[in-house]
């Protein structure tokens, strides 16, 4: 686990000064994308949390319940990306892009923070492990402010209690 | 971003380790992971469930 994350964060810094300034849905799917890939380092730190006896079975189980609503908020996102696409091809109405980058902040990145925030509280991490829970909170704002240029990231990480 | 951009390198000084990233993942394999994780340590449950 410990050795996905600089990268990771090297790459969204990369992203986040190479993206084309306009808003096109192909962004949308990337940063999509980015987060799954994200979220599956989460689930495998969860994993080895669990296994290193830092985090309960009940609070382990709870938490991925998150990822999987998390999951399937995640592929609701993409559809609508997809249906959004099909309907205007890449580059969509602004306020098209709005409401997506709405729906993302809530329902994919907001929750994301959501679940990180509960597995900082519930496991009794320290050094490495909390870093990285860090890191990959962190990188997920990246992301999220790649995507929407906007300054309501914020708001949503607050709103999650992150 | 100019405070964002320093949190990411203080993170990553504190890490202090080279790392990579994550082999990329669609949200339906992220989901599968989730119930594998969710499943973990319940495999006893379902033993009892098969064998009945």
């Amino acid at each position: 686990m410990k050795t996905i994350l600089a990268g990771l964060l090297v790459y969204s810094m990369f992203v986040l000064t190479a993206c084309p300034s306009g808003q096109t849905l192909q962004k949308a799917q990337d940063a999509s994308a980015k987060v799954a890939t994200y979220a599956n380092s989460g689930i495998n730190l969860t994993r080895e949390l669990y296994r290193s006896n830092y985090l309960s079975l009940e609070n382990k189980d709870r938490i991925a319940d998150g990822f999987i609503a998390l999951a399937k908020a995640g592929q609701a996102f993409d559809a609508a990306v997809a249906n959004a696409k099909a309907a205007y091809g890449d580059t969509a109405p602004k306020d098209a892009i709005a409401a997506l980058f709405a729906t993302f902040n809530q329902e994919v990145v907001g929750k994301f923070i959501a679940v990180l925030q509960s597995l900082k509280l519930a496991s009794v991490v320290s050094g490495n492990f909390a870093a990285t829970i860090e890191l990959l909170k962190t990188a997920i704002l990246v992301v999220a402010k790649a995507f929407g240029k906007g300054g309501s990231v914020q708001a949503v990480i607050v709103e999650a209690g992150g | 971003m100019e405070e964002l951009l320093k949190k990411i390198n203080l993170l990553i000084a504190l890490v202090g380790e080279a790392m990579t990233l994550g082999e990329a993942k669609t949200w339906l394999e992220v989901e599968e992971n989730a119930r594998q994780l969710r499943a973990e340590g319940h495999e006893e449950d379902t033993d009892e469930t098969v064998e009945s």
